[in-house]
């Protein structure tokens, strides 16, 4: 059978509704003959040519010309740009305003910006304009849920500042009404020439060449030529990741990448079979994107797989000895096969130096404004291996005896023979439109690594068996008398009166969770939405519900605090919604959630367990008088 | 990203040249009105029936629609928006007939279940208009504004009076039960 796509079905209901409509075409034309809309004006004419006709008539031929220069001269002027105000996806578009702040133009800066512009409405006021960009960049796929970052650039001689601040909210306020959060960056163009130099010689914003100037400052291996190819949503993700500071621009909203760090390291190790403890991340820039390695040490060997960030697929894999292990080995021979307790420490104390084996470490550092992690900060770090093989490693993979790497077919012979082969100018040869690589070899881990039974297996928490046929409906996680929750849909009630109390919430977290195991997990089936929400009070609740072990969330933490976790997954949507209000009525937290939207995951045939998770932080001083939670939309 | 631009381009020469019909029928051109009901009939009738749930009523409205276009031409900003603003005249005009129905009949009957036109082409469409009559009434009308109409999510939230996020909601949510009734029924079978 055919996968059914939303133009297909929009296509049949077109075509359909085509043939039924009824032809009135006769009856209306008929119709609207018998009424008569365009007035009848008689004109008449008197001949008044005299004498003088002709001198006067020059003389007005001569007033309109020259009244006609006058005006398009005043029209010229008044539509001549006093400033601009830059707004920058991956594509660059200019409003020119006049002195009262009217737009006057905007226009692309870029090919696909030109293009773009000539579809975009006039607007009267600023905020229009940016709003009209923007639902542009939306329509045209430059702006999307994962790719959701705009620059903001003002560039006027001394109300920048003023046209910033107006510009921002207009994009705070189309971002609200599309039904996503979006990353919003703000900087007021810079006067220096290098700076300008560059944006002019790479038709790119002036605050996109501040981004970059900011990165190759930190970063002096990267050059301007290649960060000007990358979406601003990208530049931002990585200096997010490697923990660059901008000097003059301003941040509101969090960046979204289509693969996360972490997602990117529990897929890798999900496919070659070995714990995600034993493995490191790091980012870097190819002309085609960023790119993510996932560096593996596992059986004295390590491999080096590097991931398209756009859609998770893989590149190339190298492998090779692992030298720092067999260095290890040697101080300690004999060295006994690691019991299930060793690997388990070494998990902890991997997870401890910053492993990205938890999504919430990672996406609260960056939404904080903060590195991922306190060990992703650099990539000189600990956990960040570099992302060339070692010498020894590369002659090692060229050995027949070594295991294959696993790697796309076009790109399998290429590895073998150049296994170290790591520079980000790489040609792609995967196809794009592949969410995964198709594996022709089956991965060959090292043989005394153990095949981990999922990728994030709290160390608190038992470990689970193998994923149920059957959803639980009421498992046992519920039944403690602190930890509430509800599923099953949205209820539709409004319970708000006078009596109620507010209380303070504040989202922490918002993004994707990967869990291939969910015995405790009462997941919607599908055909329903609202998945399951929970008021988290404790540490145990937290690790057995979200799979994480981010130490942050310790019992210390809920002393003071509680957490409404709301986890979703629906078949090939991820229902997203988020709190609007949150108060207390009598012994009942009230939750008032937008309504929740729907967001198409073509991923899910990869990872049918993905789970889209959001995260709150609630003061358990509100909550004394805590008995039961409701939640419902408007 | 090329693909995008076609199908901007292609929604904009579209608007330019309904926008040319209205005005010209501004001018009593009954060739433009003509044409504008050939490319937008199948749009306007399928709303006046997701509006009004009887085919009867529906095809009335739409007469009735086309006159009101050809008698208000001349009050038509050209904004670039002529599918909204025809929607929105066919929304006032079906609000109007179910006022006028509410009037007549005592009981009211808004709440049966949609009529829809027997798609008999073939065994997809018979299964398509099954499909339609699971959806919400709202669901229904954002898909066939979406669909049908073509409008964006912008301009049916304008003529629905709903917030844009409500509509793409809306939307996403009707297309996915669509889908899941049309699969499960066997459509587009090789």
């Amino acid at each position: 059978m055919n996968k059914l796509s939303n133009k297909d079905i929009n296509n049949l209901l077109r075509e359909a509704f085509t043939d039924a409509a009824p032809d009135k075409q006769d009856d209306i034309i008929q119709a609207a003959k018998g009424h008569n809309t365009a007035p009848t004006v008689s004109v008449t004419q008197e001949n008044t040519r005299g004498q003088y006709a002709k001198p006067a008539a020059l003389i007005a031929a001569a007033s309109v010309i020259v009244i006609g220069i006058l005006f398009i001269l005043i029209m010229m002027n008044s539509n001549k740009a006093y400033s601009t105000v830059m707004i920058e996806s991956d594509t660059c578009i200019e409003i020119g305003l006049s002195r009262d702040q009217r737009p006057v133009s905007i226009n692309g800066i870029d090919n696909t910006g030109i293009q773009l512009a000539r579809h975009i409405d006039n607007a009267q006021t600023l905020t229009q304009a940016v709003d009209n960009i923007l639902d542009a960049m939306r329509d045209s796929g430059s702006l999307n849920e994962n790719s959701n970052t705009v620059l903001i650039t003002a560039d006027a001689p001394e109300n920048a500042q003023e046209l910033l601040s107006a510009s921002f909210e207009a994009a705070k306020e189309s971002f609200d009404d599309s039904g996503y959060q979006g990353a919003i960056l703000t900087t007021v163009a810079s006067d220096k020439k290098e700076v300008q130099q560059l944006a002019h010689r790479h038709h790119i914003s002036v605050g996109k060449a501040e981004m970059i100037t900011d990165i190759i400052r930190k970063d002096k291996t990267l050059s301007s030529a290649l960060l000007s190819r990358l979406s601003v949503n990208d530049l931002n993700l990585l200096t997010t990741f490697r923990g660059i500071r901008y000097k003059d621009i301003g941040i509101f909203g969090v960046s979204r990448g289509c693969v996360e760090p972490d997602e990117a390291i529990a897929y890798v190790c999900s496919e070659a079979g070995f714990t995600d403890s034993n493995a490191a991340v790091t980012m870097s820039v190819s002309p085609y994107g960023l790119i993510y390695s996932v560096t593996i040490h596992g059986n004295s060997r390590v491999y080096i797989y590097r991931l398209d960030a756009q859609n998770g697929e893989i590149l190339t894999v190298s492998q090779g000895e692992d030298l720092q292990s067999a260095q290890m080995a040697d101080k300690n021979t004999p060295t006994p096969a690691p019991t299930e307790k060793e690997t388990e420490s070494k998990t902890a104390a991997t997870q401890s130096a910053g492993s990205p084996e938890n999504l919430f470490s990672l996406l609260n550092d960056a939404q904080n404004g903060q590195t991922p992690s306190a060990a992703a900060q650099t990539p000189q770090d600990n956990r960040t291996t570099p992302t060339t093989a070692p010498p020894q490693a590369q002659q090692a993979t060229s050995s027949p005896a070594s295991p294959k790497p696993q790697t796309t077919q076009k790109q399998a012979s290429q590895s073998q023979k150049q296994p170290q082969q790591q520079t980000p100018t790489q040609k792609r040869t995967t196809p794009t439109s592949a969410p995964r690589v198709t594996q022709t070899e089956k991965p060959q881990p090292a043989t005394a690594a153990p095949k981990p039974t999922q990728a994030y297996t709290p160390t608190e928490a038992p470990k689970p068996t193998a994923a149920p046929t059957q959803p639980k409906t009421e498992p046992s996680i519920f039944t403690s008398d602190n930890y509430l929750k509800y599923s099953g849909g949205i209820k539709h009630t409004d319970p708000l009166t006078s009596s109620a109390k507010q209380i303070s919430i504040r989202r922490i977290k918002n993004g994707y969770n990967l869990f291939y195991d969910h015995t405790d997990f009462p997941y919607s089936p599908a055909g329903t939405q609202g998945g399951i929400s929970a008021l988290v009070c404790n540490r145990e609740q937290f690790c057995r519900l979200t799979g994480s072990t981010d130490s942050r969330y310790d019992d210390s933490y809920f002393k003071t605090h509680a957490l409404y976790i709301h986890m979703n997954r629906d078949a090939n949507y991820h229902w997203i919604k988020s709190v609007e209000a949150a108060y207390m009525q009598g012994g009942t937290l009230c939750i008032k959630n937008s309504e929740p939207v729907g967001y198409y995951i073509t991923t899910d045939a990869a990872n049918p367990e993905q789970i889209y998770t959001v995260v709150y932080e609630l003061n358990k001083s509100d909550l004394e008088d805590f008995t039961n939670m409701v939640e419902y939309t408007d | 990203m090329v693909m995008v631009l076609f199908t901007i381009a292609d929604d904009s020469s579209r608007s330019r040249r309904l926008e040319t019909y209205i005005k010209e029928i501004a001018e009593d051109n009954m060739t433009s009105l003509r044409l504008l009901y050939e490319e937008t009939s199948a749009g306007v009738y399928s709303f006046t029936l997701s509006m009004l749930k009887n085919r009867e009523d529906a095809e009335d409205a739409l007469q009735d629609v086309y006159l009101s276009i050809h008698k208000s031409a001349h009050l038509y900003n050209p904004i670039g928006r002529p599918m909204e603003w025809i929607m929105t005249v066919t929304r006032n005009i079906c609000i109007s007939k179910l006022r006028d129905r509410n009037k007549t009949k005592p009981l009211d009957d808004t709440d049966k279940p949609a009529e829809f036109p027997e798609f008999v082409r073939s065994e997809n469409r018979i299964l398509l208009g099954e499909a339609m009559k699971i959806l919400t009434d709202e669901e229904r009308k954002v898909i066939i504004l979406k669909a049908v109409a073509g409008l964006k999510h912008k301009e049916i939230a304008t003529v629905l009076g709903m917030t844009p996020s409500t509509v793409r909601s809306k939307y996403h949510r009707a297309i996915k039960r669509l889908k899941q009734y049309l699969t499960r029924g066997g459509a587009f079978r090789e």
